[in-house]
């Protein structure tokens, strides 16, 4: 192995900057995960615990993690283990960083195994082959492909083939280096999904009503109506904490804060660059694709042909439910016969799989900064061994997905462990390192000064905001998750398992930290 | 789930209480998306150096 790193590269562009960190931030979340989450919390009202959580904790942990990026980044840390460390002279803030090693590439794994159905769906759409299907063929369609104890509609190893061609796509991306696949790719994806999401949002929301019988009750509804069943507000919504932390919840997945991705990008900025307004800039393009976008297709299409006691069924049947079973028949619906439902399900897919790839490219990013930075590996080289981790590791999720195997990764790294990362990252950069220090680093070259009261909401409210929703988080849904509770007993190996899995994973990366500083230390005496 | 809201109106009809809602999400989005990448776009971009060994 040699011992000299490679120059670390920079952004191409500003712009490329943008979509990059938005493309990290957008994924398969804002436009599943989002309508959801609204129609579940009081609609209408919603929104104002969803924007409060977003100016009070989203806009500062996206600073903040720009902030530790950008801090490691001039001192040639590219990931959190030596980030924590330049900003915490301390032995134990390496270790610390280990968590925003460990997060992305488990997310990275499991994630890469659902991008790879938004490429499946895709091709499934433009050969026609989710057409013709009533409700039940659609789910039938759907569970053969996600759980392989029955798969009799498309066999066993499709899903394998798929899963292959999305890690190759990923891993090919990441080779290529920051401004040749990853800013390259923000600058292509971004702006197709934004096409795609606009024009379907456009004839979703001119179909006409549909006139639908459910349970006997014959109804006429459109759009506008699923709009509605979305926005109008509960206010008894607003006096129910479960509704804030949800709330606030939804703006930490969407805005992919506490996972260390954002900072590795971040690490490739210079002194010179905008920190504040770019973050913001990200941020808001974010909220767009989820608010405006995101909220704007699903719920809207659904209750059209479903009606409102349809869509409440399909919600309650979780977010993959309402994307890969109920929107395609949606299109089935739309008027133009095969060929517009095979163009919408193309759109739909397509916008899906480049949400997916443009988070899951950055979720690589940690783990080769680190390889790289101080083991002396090259760029590809390290890209196709994560490659080879991913495929072998991906196989797990693939054969025990219905054992409960993924439900053990996305919990605890996937959920649970963004909000100990963001809580810690929190701690590090602005209590440890100093409010006045993070205040100044946040400034360093910036196109527009933070307002004056944000010292305070960054020093005091977002680390409250982050403790509450930790302890309740660990008394809500941690400890019972840990427990096992109400598990089927043969899944249990399984989910034991998994969590085995994923402590080895752990494990190899705090060993490999500790072997990092032993060379460094090496290093210095020689 | 309130799913009483959508019957009591005329079919496929916003309502004023979900557009007011509706309308300020979407002013509250846009308006920051626009007025941050206006104020980015108005302000010139670091030169940056060309890659290392770029040049020969």
């Amino acid at each position: 192995m040699a011992e000299v790193a490679a120059p670390r590269e920079q952004w191409g562009s500003r712009i490329g900057l943008i979509l990059a960190m938005a493309g990290n931030a957008v994924g398969l979340g804002n436009f599943l995960r989002f309508p959801r989450q609204a129609v579940d919390n009081g609609g209408g009202t919603f929104m104002i615990p969803y924007f409060i959580a977003f100016l009070l904790v989203g806009i500062p942990l996206m600073w903040i993690e720009w902030g530790v990026g950008r801090y490691g980044g001039v001192r040639g840390q590219g990931s959190t283990p030596g980030m924590f460390d330049s900003l915490w002279k301390h032995p134990v803030a390496k270790y610390l960083g280990v968590l925003g090693l460990f997060m992305p590439v488990i997310v990275l794994i499991y994630y890469c195994y659902i991008e790879s159905w938004t490429l499946a769906w895709t091709f499934f759409s433009a050969t026609g082959q989710t057409q013709g299907l009533d409700q039940a063929g659609m789910a039938a369609f759907f569970k053969s492909y996600v759980d392989l104890e029955n798969a009799s509609v498309h066999g066993f190893w499709l899903p394998f083939g798929f899963f292959f061609a999305t890690v190759i796509v990923n891993f090919w991306v990441v080779s290529k280096g920051l401004t040749a696949g990853i800013e390259k790719l923000a600058k292509i994806g971004m702006p197709i999904l934004f096409l795609f999401a606009t024009i379907l949002v456009i004839r979703v929301l001119t179909l006409d009503p549909v006139t639908i019988t459910h349970d006997g009750i014959t109804t006429t509804q459109g759009p506008l109506d699923g709009l509605r069943f979305m926005y109008t507000p509960d206010w008894a919504a607003l006096g129910n904490p479960k509704v804030w932390l949800a709330a606030t919840g939804q703006i930490f997945f969407t805005l992919s804060v506490g996972m260390g991705s954002l900072s590795a990008y971040a690490s490739y900025l210079t002194k010179k660059d905008d920190l504040t307004l770019s973050g913001i800039a990200t941020c808001a393009t974010n909220e767009t694709a989820e608010v405006v976008l995101g909220g704007s297709l699903a719920i809207p299409a659904v209750v059209t042909f479903f009606g409102v006691a349809g869509a409440v069924a399909v919600a309650k049947g979780g977010s993959f439910d309402l994307g890969f079973i109920s929107m395609p028949l949606v299109f089935n619906n739309l008027p133009g016969g095969p060929l517009v439902a095979g163009a919408a399900g193309v759109m739909w897919f397509g916008l899906l799989f480049f949400a997916g790839i443009t988070s899951s490219v950055s979720m690589a990013t940690p783990a080769l900064a680190f390889v790289e930075e101080n083991f002396g590996w090259t760029r590809k080289r390290t890209a196709w061994t994560l490659a080879a981790i991913v495929i072998l590791l991906g196989l797990l999720h693939i054969v025990y997905n219905t054992r409960g195997f993924l439900d053990e990764w996305d919990y605890w790294a996937g959920t649970f462990g963004l909000v100990i990362l963001a809580l810690v990252e929190t701690i590090i950069f602005v209590w440890i390192f100093g409010p006045e220090n993070a205040w100044n680093e946040l400034h360093e070259g910036a196109a527009w000064p933070i307002p004056r009261f944000y010292k305070t909401i960054i020093t005091y409210v977002t680390p409250a905001f982050l403790l509450v929703m930790m302890i309740w988080w660990t008394v809500q849904e941690a400890i019972p998750t840990l427990m096992m509770n109400g598990v089927p007993a043969e899944n249990v190996p399984v989910k034991w398992a998994s969590r085995a899995v994923m402590l080895a994973i752990l494990f190899f990366q705090l060993w490999l930290i500790k072997v990092a500083w032993a060379r460094k230390a090496a290093r210095r005496v020689a | 789930m309130d799913t009483s809201i959508v019957a009591t109106l005329p079919p496929n009809t916003l309502g004023l209480n979900a557009f007011i809602f509706m309308a300020l999400a979407w002013t509250f989005v846009l308006g920051l998306m626009l007025w941050s990448f206006r104020k980015l776009m108005s302000t010139p971009e670091n030169e940056k150096l060309p890659p290392p060994g770029s040049i020969p």
